[in-house]
């Protein structure tokens, strides 16, 4: 499946030359998407420690503003989940254990970016790059971590369980984050309306974290995005 | 296209930029610290705490821990490689070590940094007791060990479950010994240190003497079985019926017919007086049940191998008389009293034995007429958390909240999990389904400056029942949870190379059910039941801080 994704990925990529807009073009839409996120971090010496992948949703008001026949700067607001799981894996002389934590981060961002398209015909292909501005929303977890109120048959209180919404830390959590996006897209114009399949990836620059000075892991989160839409072209076609 | 190919470079140049921002790798203390130098020895330290104390909620609300690393990084590069051989440049930096973590408010944190030892808990009650001495004093103070006794409170060594049986109940279990020739005949075989005036501090030789001779002992002694008991292959506890020493000598006699396997778990009360002096339990409990847990183990002196005895744990219950009255203290009628010196009972639970005392325990809560209990945790410094189960699983019969507690999930400083909740649970089993409804009546606990761990984890409980309270002293503030270390639990215990030996921390951060910690602060008594430690009227016999208990359970019953 992934082979077939990044066939077709390239293929658009190849063919985006033979095609363009027409310039002062201006197009609002709707799209939405699947989210494939994940952590970039540094574990160090804690090797239990790891981050895997979450999978989320995105609902975009894509908006493009064609500066060109093939120029066109790219923004809107997005709403997205960027979730993963973070685990600790224990091994002792007489056991693993396994404990975890789920995130599920909500960010509203705003996309700019320059892109290059080319037209043919009622067919488009953009290329494009920039970076997105984005404020973590909200953070909701669920998790199972090591407790300490046992019962004698040891069925009970070995592991604590919670879940609920993350109290966000004025002094730790960064709710802003920065970071660089790029893009391709494929559509198909009806009139003044166009389809659109589009694929982005959004690389974190900032850390999740602050407040601490020195020897602070740094953890940044990335979005691999694909998403379906549907966009209006409010004046200056051809 | 020129102009597209452009862009298409800016763009890769600046990816690949970004790519190469530096991305701390969290470096493991011990290995932060090999290049010899105070300052890298520092560094381990800082970045393991850092990475791995449970409490910066409370310790780094305004980057405190980021100044304390400005701070003391230029001292700490001062004083360069580490030589101990140079003892005064060692002292300077094993007392910077100290003066870089006095702040944390862990009442469990120690660190032990060339062979000396530190705890913050330590220092902010030194700093509490004496305001006249500068933080540099108090730091040389607990730098020179011996030093620190005077100036700690005084009931933090001198009130305990052993002091409070010694003063308080008038039994002995230590008692000051004499050589003579009489005592060497009747206790040769017991092990003693005799000092050169012939005389040494060692457990009551009459318990000793019904030791076995290796092992562990769990011995019982009880008013309902005053003359000691034996037990048979059944199980059945027969009870001696008199203090006949023959009698006693010859079970077989006392109880035809029955195949006995073993003295015990009872034995003579009588066996706790010393020198004339009768123990005064009697006086206040209609009932009662003392657990002495002892280790014994080959010594050898002069003249052979001996027995050597050393009590581990002890363990009282107990049911005041059934009217108001007068003992060493007023005292309310039909009162559940418990002590014990730690909270140690889990390795132990299944020995036939420590079964008995906890079943004689869960009598007195069962006791119809029971009017309220008493949790004397004066001294305990805690132990196993399935003790909570162990003692009072019999007084819930759904999991009962105490508190909540939130660990590490990674390495930020505020890595930590949402809390979670924390109980007690009903344990049918252990029990026989026999549930007390004590918890729903007066229980007060009794605490000190020496109350830590699972005795401040009592005190949790006893606040979350409807009608519970605390009399006495504060606590030290010591709620966290130990076990494993940096690599098993992802935060607690760590050491810094051959130096640092170990730093002693917690990997759980527990607040009461009101989302309230205490870490570091402390569990104060209620207003009005405050209670100082006077070591003059406790060694002459008066408890006051029982006294004020048994007045709490009068004034809420």
């Amino acid at each position: 499946m992934k082979k077939l994704t990044a066939i077709v990925i390239l293929t658009v990529l190849l063919l985006a030359p033979l095609f363009s807009r027409s310039g002062g073009d201006r197009y609002v839409g709707l799209s939405a998407g699947y989210v494939y996120s994940s952590i970039s971090t540094d574990t160090g010496y804690k090797t239990g420690q790891s981050y895997a992948p979450g999978h989320g949703f995105s609902i975009s008001i894509p908006m493009v503003f064609q500066v060109h026949d093939n120029i066109g700067i790219e923004t809107g607001i997005d709403f997205l989940q960027k979730n993963f799981k973070s685990s600790y894996t224990s091994v002792s002389l007489s056991d693993t254990i396994q404990t975890y934590e789920t995130n599920i981060n909500s960010y509203i961002e705003l996309p700019l970016a320059l892109s290059l398209s080319l037209t043919d015909g009622r067919m488009s292909a953009t290329l494009g790059a920039g970076g997105y501005f984005g404020f973590w929303a909200a953070s909701y977890r669920e998790g199972k971590t090591m407790g300490s109120s046992i019962s004698l048959d040891g069925e009970k209180g070995e592991f604590g369980y919670y879940s609920g919404y993350h109290e966000f830390s004025d002094r730790y959590d960064n709710r802003f984050a920065f970071g660089l996006l790029f893009r391709s897209s494929l559509e198909y114009r009806l009139d003044s309306v166009v389809l659109m399949l589009r694929l982005s990836y959004r690389m974190g620059i900032t850390d999740m974290r602050k407040g601490q000075k020195y020897y602070a892991p740094v953890m940044r989160n990335n979005a691999l995005i694909a998403e379906c839409g549907i966009m209006y072209n409010f004046g200056g076609g051809k | 296209m020129k102009k597209h190919k452009l862009t298409l470079l800016i763009i890769t140049m600046l990816v690949f930029l970004l790519c190469s921002c530096s991305q701390n790798s969290p470096v493991l203390p011990s290995d932060m610290a090999m290049s010899g130098t105070w300052e890298d020895l520092f560094k381990g330290l800082w970045t393991g705490l850092s990475d791995n104390y449970v409490f910066w909620d409370l310790d780094d609300a305004n980057g405190e821990w980021d100044k304390v690393y400005e701070e003391f990084i230029p001292k700490f590069r001062e004083l360069g490689n580490i030589d101990t051989s140079d003892r005064v440049a060692t002292k300077k930096g094993t007392i910077l070590l100290f003066d870089s973590v006095k702040n944390l408010s862990d009442g469990h944190f120690k660190m032990d940094a060339f062979g000396y030892s530190f705890s913050p808990s330590e220092y902010r009650i030194l700093k509490k007791e004496h305001p006249e001495l500068s933080d540099q004093e108090v730091l040389e103070i607990i730098y020179d060990y011996y030093e620190k006794f005077d100036r700690l409170p005084a009931d933090m060594f001198y009130e305990d479950s052993k002091s409070i049986m010694e003063n308080t109940f008038s039994i002995p279990l230590t008692t000051t010994l004499v050589k003579t020739d009489d005592f060497i005949a009747k206790y040769g075989s017991l092990y003693f240190k005799w000092d050169e005036s012939g005389k040494c501090n060692a457990l009551n030789p009459k318990i000793q003497l019904r030791t076995p001779a290796y092992g562990e002992a769990i011995m019982l002694y009880s008013s309902s079985h005053k003359f000691g008991s034996v037990t048979t292959y059944d199980g059945e506890i027969l009870d001696f019926t008199s203090d006949d020493v023959e009698a006693y000598k010859h079970p077989e006699v006392s109880f035809p017919g029955k195949a006995i396997y073993s003295y015990g778990p009872y034995y003579p009360v009588s066996d706790l007086s010393w020198e004339g002096e009768e123990q005064k339990l009697d006086s206040l409990f209609s009932d009662w049940t003392l657990c002495l847990v002892l280790s014994v183990s080959p010594e050898y002196d002069q003249t052979g191998y001996k027995k050597g005895v050393n009590l581990k744990m002890l363990a009282l219950s107990g049911i005041t008389k059934e009217t108001d009255g007068r003992a060493m203290v007023d005292y309310t009628a039909n009162t559940v009293y418990f002590i014990s010196s730690g909270f140690n009972f889990l390795p132990l639970k299944d020995q036939a034995e420590m079964k008995q005392f906890l079943m004689d325990f869960h009598k007195f809560k069962m006791n119809e007429n029971a009017a309220g209990m008493i949790l004397d945790m004066r001294g305990n410094g805690g132990g196993y958390n399935a003790d909570r189960e162990i003692l009072f699983g019999d007084m819930f019969r759904e999991p009962h909240l105490i508190g909540y507690q939130k660990n590490k999930t990674g390495a930020g400083r505020l890595d930590l999990t949402q809390e979670f909740p924390l109980y007690i649970y009903p344990e049918a089993d252990f029990y026989g389904n026999e549930f007390s409804d004590i918890a729903s009546k007066p229980v007060v606990v009794i605490t000190n400056t020496a109350t830590a761990s699972n005795g401040e984890i009592t005190v949790l409980m006893v606040n979350s029942l409807p009608n519970g309270g605390q009399t006495g002293g504060v606590t030290i503030g010591a709620n966290g949870t130990l076990a494993g270390d940096i690599l098993t639990y992802n935060s607690g215990k760590f050491s810094v190379g051959k130096y640092i030996t170990s730093v002693y921390t917690p990997y759980g951060n527990i607040r009461d059910t009101n989302h309230v910690s205490y870490e570091g602060k402390g569990l104060t008594p209620d207003k009005g039941y405050e209670e100082n430690f006077n070591s003059v009227d406790f060694f002459a016999g008066t408890d006051s801080r029982l006294g004020k208990a048994f007045e709490w359970i009068k004034d809420h019953r």
